[in-house]
Formats: C-alpha cells, structure tokens, sequence
C-alpha cells in the first residue's frame, strides 16, 4: 500500500471569490490512496445532503481500444453494465435502483465511466456492485447478442434517424489522421458483428484490471468509513499489469479540409466547423483561452456571434463548445473547438463562416471589452459550478481529470480558473491562433435539396 | 395559505424523507414564494412560473413569443445591456411557455441573488416590446416553430396531441410558424396585461441562501408587481378515449417512434401514488417488465419506457420506444402483450416493494441536486399538489396497499384503453394498417 495523503485545495485566490464560494471550496478535501492492487481512490466527501455519488473510470475508450476492434470498448460498456457475477440474477441497475439510485455509464475516447448516485445508506452496496463487476462481470453468449442489438438501436436513434445526426462524429473524422482519432465511438458494422465471449474477456483482462481504474467517492460520507469499506471490497482484487494505451499522437492539419454531407432527415442547412485545441497538459494556458474565446463566441445572447454587425442573418441555431461532447478537459487526446449552426439556405454556410472569421480578426486585433469578457466568463463559471450540484455529476467529472491528468482539483478549480485566471489579451492571441489553423468544414445539405446536384452520398472536396 | 411561515432551515431528515420547503409565503400581490435552503454550491436556482389559460387560437405561439421576448430587455434596457447585466452576476436565465403557463428557470451566484430578482422583476413588469425586438424573435421562434417539424420525436408528440384531443383543441395547444409571424407588439402587449400578474404566480428559490433574506429579496423587488386579473382557471384536457394508433409518415425513417396514451389520475387524486406505483411496475424504471422484455431481452430498444404526464386537473399514462423500422411490429406485440399482463399477472408483492423503494429513494436521490428540486417543486406546485409533497412522498407511497397497486394494474394498463401514433416509414407498419385512413391495429 502506497500513502495515503490529504490534499487541500491549491486555488489562484484572486480577491474575486465570493464569501459563499471561498468557504464552500476550502471545505471541500480530496483524499487519495492507492491500493496494492494499483486501484486509485479518490474521497471528495461534501458534508451537505444525504445522498452520495460512486464512479469508476477504466483508462480505455473509443480512442484507446484495440485496433480492428472499433466500438469494443463500448460494446463493454453495455456488458460491464449488466453487472458483475453476484449481481445477477437481477442485474446492477435494479439493485441500485431499488435502493432508491440510479446510475449510468459512458463511453469517451480515453476512458470508460460507470457512474451512481443513491442514498448515503447505500453506499456500501454501491461499492459492493462496483468490485463485483470489477472482478468477474457477467458476459454472455446471450447478453452480447442482446446488446449488440440495443446498440444498434443507440446509433439509429442517435445517428441515423435525427436530423444533423452525423454530429460531432464527422469533425474528427475529416479534422484529424490517424484511424485511432477519426474513430465515431460507435464503430465499423463490420467490427462489431464480429464481437465474441473470448475477445470481450480477452478485452476486460487487459483494460478492467484495478490498476487501470480510478475509483471516486463523493457526497455524505465519513472519510475513515468510508475508506474501510473500500479496503474491504477492492483490496482483495488481483493486481493485473495493464495494456499500454497506444500511441495516438495527431500532427496538426495541414489544410483545410471540407464535406459535403447529404443528410436525409434534415430540414434546413447546416454547417459545423472544428478546430484542433491546443494540448490540455502543455498547453494549459492557451487551452482554458479557448474555452472562454468559445464563450465569447456562442455562449448566451451576448454571444459575438449571436449580436452586432457581424452576426450572420436566418441562423435558427447556434452553438459552439469545446470538446467533442460539449465537456472541456475530457481527454488527453487531440481535442476539438466546434461550432454547429442551423441556417437558411445553402449560402447561408458561407454568411456562418464570414461571421464566425471576421470576429475572430477583430478579437485577434483588439482585445475582447473588459466587460464583457468579465461577464461571459462568470456565466460560465456559474454553469461548470452548477454541475458539481448533483453527486453523480461530482463524482464522474472529479474522476475524469483524476484518470486522464492526475489532478482531480481540476474540476474545483476549473470555474476559478476561466473566471479570474484568463486576460484578454490570452483570448486575443487564442483567436489569432484559430484564425491561422486549418479546419474542417461540414455542410449538411438536406437531401431533396441536393439530390439534384449531387449522388446521394457524401462527397468530399480539398478546399481551395 | 397566505402568510405562511418561514421555517428556521431544517437539515435533512434522518429518515431519507426531503426537508420540507423553509418558507413558503404568499406576497400582498398574491406572489407565492417557496425557498429552499440546499447550499450543496453557491448558487441559487430560480423558476418562476406564471398560470394561465391560452384558449383563443393562435394565443400560444403569442404566448411562445412573449416568452421569447422576455430577456430580451426592458423598457429600461436593451438586450444587450439585459443579458450583459445578468451575465456579470453569473445568471442565466431562460423563458418559455405553453397553453398554462409561462416559465423562466435559471440560476445565479448567491450573493448576486438580489440584483437578479430585480432584472427579472423589471422584465416581468415592463418587457421590452418594441418592433426591433418582437420582429426579429418572431422570425426566430418561426424558424424554430418549422425546425422541431423535422426531429422525429417532436412530430410524434405533436401528432400525439392531435389524437389525444382532436385537431382544434389540438392546435389550440401548438404553434403554427404561421400564426408566430404574424404576432405584432400590440399583441404583446395586451397578451402581457393578460397573463402576467403576480396573482397565482410562484416563484422558487432552490440554494445557498438564507430563507428570511430570500423571502425579503423578493418582497423587495417583486412587492409592487400588479397583481393583474384573476387568473382564468386552466384548461382541463378532456378525457380521450382509446383506439387504433394513427401512423405519422416518415419516408426513409430508420427507427420508428412509437408514443402510446391513456388518460390517469390527477397528481392531487388520492388513486395516484397506487397509479404511480403500477406504472413504476410496467415500465418504469429499468427492472420494470416492459424494459426487461423489449430491451435486456429482445434488445428491440435503447430508449424507452413508460411515465405520468401530469398537468393541473388531470394526468396522462404514457408509453415510448424508439425501435428499428422491421422490429416495429414485434414491439408493438411486445407492448401489448405487457399491458395484457398487467391485468393476467398483476404487479406481485415483491414488485411492488421494489418500486416503492425506487420511487421514494430515487425521488429524494435526484432531488439532492438544487436544479432538480426547483424545477420538481415548480412543477408539482403547477400540478396543483401541496409544497411538502416532496416531503411527504415515502410515507405516501408506504400508506399503499397492495391491493390498490392491483386495482390501479387492472384499471388502467388494459390496452383497449391506450391510443397512440407510430412515426415511421410506411413499409415498418404496412401489415398493421387497418385501411387507408391512416389509422393502425393495436
């Protein structure tokens, strides 16, 4: 057993932290241990409500899982979430719920998460479940036949049937390289009928073992307790010597890269646009002035490019965020700024895009209004601090920068640091930057508007 | 219940149960204000909900515009200058409406609370309705009135409602883009003097505050509110009988939407917490029987399940699932033949604990995030039950007999009682259809 350390919080305090704010996070006290096994605890107790909230993350995902093997890791997930051996026959979500919880899991490039929130009584049986799936989960013949099918009841629902359906999975698809990182999550048909008992087992021996997972403790709990009865469910689990993650390493773009997608369910035209984020770890700095240039950009009526003179006319919607999910800091991989707008017309694209360059120019030319900058990024710490109101929430997001960074303080300080701790000038040079980078470009053309132009398929130009 | 009582903050039952609301008052103008103190982060969550009845046709999608103006400035600000203001303080707000009422949901930093309250009053009050703002957001809200056209589960409801209620009732409940562009500010105008008074209004504090200063905050800026005209009482959806379903065609649809219906009990009806439990049963929650065959074993969905619509004076059995177009057909037997059953094989005594046991832990296990509270309190508050519904719950649902979760089974899962709509391609339900009416065998 390694040590066991208690961490208190190390935040920039700027003088601009509100009297409610200081004290709840000074408060708030991460505890970390490792187990001889490797498996990594994190305690995040919160002395407030009665409920509490459990999430273990596995270091593989869509990114990371075997080649030739695309949508394993997700496939898994569907299985892994069935529950361990001892849950059955009843499986893991009835016994949460029937406790009065629910839980879920994900998916994302680099990680795997199973997540719960339940009644602090519940505890015990949470982590009971957790080891249980941890040591022996209960994969089948039967259950993999099953949940293949349900997941490809999850891509018609959430890909094939909805209109714009193939976003965000097409910008990393045009915007990068490497097969690793166009991957959509769900994976190739022909991967997935090819799934069997062996290689799923194979696959849990390699990437489920307790030294490849971060376990997350939050909500109302008592720290010493709470640590007895993780020892007492996980400490007994075998070591296993975890697969290296493969290399993914993504050179930058070399040119913009432009798609045609004909969409059949869509009604009006739409373009998304995707740009390579700078390194979350080396580049951290420049990494939280995008966040809030995408802010600047598409947060709230505000918005840059919702108001003022360069404010492309007929959009129905607009959004930009970072990361490909909406949720910054979620991998270690490359990370993408998107935009996604509904428009009218096919020229529309083009008023989009004159928009979303002039005002980069003009904020890469003059810094971003005091006030406004101020504003946009205490809406947004609002927001992030808003998440970590709900344990379930907590506990996956603390655990996320704890597998990819280390540095669970991350998510507590995340709101500090975009609200105080980035210049104008920082999301000016930001803007420069993007200004200058190559990215994708995605047009999504409803299909009786294209159909007499092109095939019925997507076609792929070089830009200009 | 005027004048109410503020409560010293009580701390978490020890039982699981919810703490009952710190204060819930009603202001001199007939405001009613219920605060929660749940200092889980900083922030205070916000939702005020504003009843009325929308009955004139072409009223909702004024209703819709008016929401959609609202933060959009004052008669004091524009709109920029609005949201910039709400922005600094870290606020966030949204405003919507249907044929009951209007709604604006939020949050803030605690410590700006206040000055929130007072942008929020000064828009509710005196909304900025000029023709540079209505007539741009009557275009948007056409556009996005047109957009939700083309999302496979918005055509589902709205076809649902259709056959619910018939199409005038029907499209008395839904805006047409047609009727949002014609909209003019003097229709807001009059539409404002209308519906938003202060009486019937509640407004929902959820946060880190401190009730006694919560309470003052918004006698301070909501105190001189018009209290307007009585509010009209809603407008009960009528009762709708069960038949066939009616097809929605989706040419090319992959997956069909499949939305089923039948009339309930109210929220405030002394049957609903037995109703509550039988539907948990059905489908309800991941162990229910219609999860566990039409998903973990037949794996013919990813989403779906069944739940209670409640409105004020009346409640709606719903049942969904999405499934692949050539399942479309063997789901609609599975769901049938669950419903069947409900009354062949009624909920057993271990069922009916296990969904006791869910519904009163899980309730109070989501409710431990201060948004989910606001908004279930607003919610339940709009449906007519009291503010310690909440915490009233586990004991409400432990009062239930057997028996009456068995009636409840029998009583309203038999399938002569659903109707429903089913958005696919014609070919994944041509061997159901009845005729050429459109209309299909369930």
């Amino acid at each position: 057993m390694r040590t066991v350390a208690a961490i208190g919080q190390r935040l920039a305090l700027s003088g601009h932290l509100t009297r409610p704010m200081l004290a709840r996070m000074i408060r708030t006290q991460l505890r970390r241990l490792v187990l001889d096994n490797g498996l990594r605890i994190l305690l995040a107790p919160n002395p407030v409500g009665a409920s509490v909230g459990v999430a273990v993350h596995y270091g593989v995902g869509f990114r990371t899982e075997p080649e030739g093997r695309t949508g394993l890791a997700h496939l898994f997930e569907h299985l892994v979430f069935q529950g361990g051996r001892d849950a059955a026959p009843e499986g893991y979500l009835p016994r949460v719920q029937r406790a009065g919880g629910f839980g879920d899991a994900r998916t994302r490039q680099d990680v795997t998460v199973y997540y719960a929130a339940a009644p602090a009584s519940a505890l015990e049986m949470l982590l009971a479940l957790e080891a249980d799936r941890m040591r022996s989960p209960g994969i089948s013949e039967r259950t993999l036949r099953t949940q293949t099918a349900v997941i490809d009841e999850e891509i018609r629902l959430m890909v094939r049937n909805r209109p714009y359906g193939a976003f965000p999975w097409v910008l990393p698809r045009v915007l990068h390289s490497r097969a690793e990182n166009t991957r959509d999550g769900y994976g190739e048909s022909a991967d997935l009928a090819a799934f069997d008992v062996p290689l799923c087992e194979r696959f849990f021996a390699d990437h489920y073992g307790p030294g490849n997972a971060v376990l997350t403790l939050t909500g109302a709990f008592d720290p010493a307790a709470a640590e007895r009865l993780v020892r007492g469910h996980f400490e007994d689990l075998p070591a296993r010597p975890p697969v290296a993650a493969p290399d993914t390493h993504e050179t930058l773009p070399d040119r913009e890269r432009r798609l045609t997608v004909t969409d059949p369910h869509a009604g009006p035209h739409a373009v998304a646009v995707g740009y390579r984020m700078p390194d979350p770890v080396t580049e951290r700095a420049d990494y939280l002035a995008h966040l809030v240039l995408a802010a600047l950009l598409g947060q709230g009526r505000q918005a840059l490019l919702r108001r003022g003179p360069a404010a492309a006319a007929k959009v129905s919607s607009l959004s930009v965020g970072c990361g490909l999910f909406g949720l910054p800091l979620d991998t270690t991989g490359p990370d993408l700024l998107t935009l996604f707008a509904v428009h009218e017309g096919e020229q529309g694209a083009e008023d989009v895009l004159a928009s979303l360059d002039g005002t980069l120019e003009a904020l890469a030319r003059d810094e971003a209004e005091a006030g406004l900058l101020r504003a946009t990024t205490a809406r947004w710490a609002a927001g992030a601090l808003r998440e970590l109101g709900t344990p379930g929430t907590r506990a996956q997001l603390l655990g996320l920068r704890e597998a990819l960074f280390g540095e669970a303080e991350l998510t507590l300080a995340l709101p500090e640091l975009v609200r105080t701790g980035v210049t104008g000038e920082q999301v000016s040079r930001a803007a420069a930057r993007l200004a200058s980078s190559h990215r994708a470009v995605v047009r999504f053309a409803p299909a009786e508007a294209a159909a007499g132009v092109t095939e019925r398929a997507a076609r792929e130009q070089a830009a200009a | 219940m005027t004048g109410g009582a503020v409560h010293s903050p009580l701390r978490d039952a020890p039982d699981g149960r919810l703490p009952l609301p710190d204060a819930d008052v009603v202001l001199g103008n007939g405001l009613r204000v219920v605060v929660c103190s749940a200092p889980v982060v900083p922030l205070v969550e916000i939702r005020l909900t504003v009843p009325y009845a929308a009955t004139e046709p072409g009223e909702v999608a004024r209703c819709q515009l008016l929401a959609a103006v609202l933060l959009r400035g004052t008669a004091h600000r524009d709109a920029d200058g609005y949201d910039a203001a709400l922005a600094a303080h870290g606020a966030t707000l949204n405003a919507a409406a249907d044929a009951d009422k209007l709604t604006v949901a939020g949050h803030t930093m605690a410590d700006t609370l206040p000055a929130v309250l007072a942008l929020l009053a000064e828009t509710v009050r005196a909304p900025r309705l000029t023709r540079d703002v209505v007539l741009p957001e009557r275009e948007a809200l056409a556009r996005r009135v047109r957009l939700a056209t083309h999302q496979p589960a918005a055509l589902a409801q709205h076809a649902l409602l259709r056959r619910r209620y018939g199409e005038e009732a029907a499209a008395r409940r839904q805006p047409a883009p047609e009727q949002a562009a014609a909209c003019t500010p003097d229709d807001l105008a009059e539409l404002h003097a209308r519906h938003l008074g202060a009486r019937g209004a509640v407004l929902v504090l959820v946060g880190d505050l401190r009730p006694e200063e919560a309470v003052a905050a918004v006698t301070d800026t909501f105190g001189a509110w018009e209290a307007g005209p009585t509010a009209g009482a809603p407008e009960v959806p009528s009762w709708f009988p069960g038949g066939p379903l009616r097809e929605v065609e989706r040419p090319g649809a992959v997956q069909s939407v499949i939305r089923l219906a039948a009339p309930a009990l109210p929220r405030t009806d002394p049957g609903y917490p037995a109703l509550h439990l039988a539907q948990l049963v059905f489908g309800g929650s991941f162990a229910s029987r219609l999860v566990t065959r039409l998903r973990e074993e037949k794996g013919y969905a990813y989403q779906l399940g069944s739940g209670v619509e409640s409105v004020p004076g009346a409640s709606t059995l719903m049942v969904e699932a999405d499934t692949a177009a050539e399942h479309t057909v063997p789901a609609l037997a599975v769901i049938k033949t669950e419903l069947e059953r409900m009354a062949a094989e009624p909920p057993s005594v271990r069922e009916v604990d296990a969904a006791r046991s869910y519904a009163a832990g899980s309730t109070a296990t989501a409710m431990s995030s201060p948004g989910a509270l606001a908004s279930g309190l607003a919610n339940l508050l709009h449906a007519g039950v009291g503010s310690d519904w909440l915490h009233n719950w586990g004991p409400l649902l432990a009062g239930v007999p057997h028996d009456a979760v068995v009636e409840a089974a029998h009583r309203f899962f038999r399938p002569a009682r659903i109707t429903g709509v089913v958005v696919a391609d014609e070919a994944a339900v041509a061997p159901l259809r009845l005729d050429d009416t459109g209309e299909l065998a369930f």
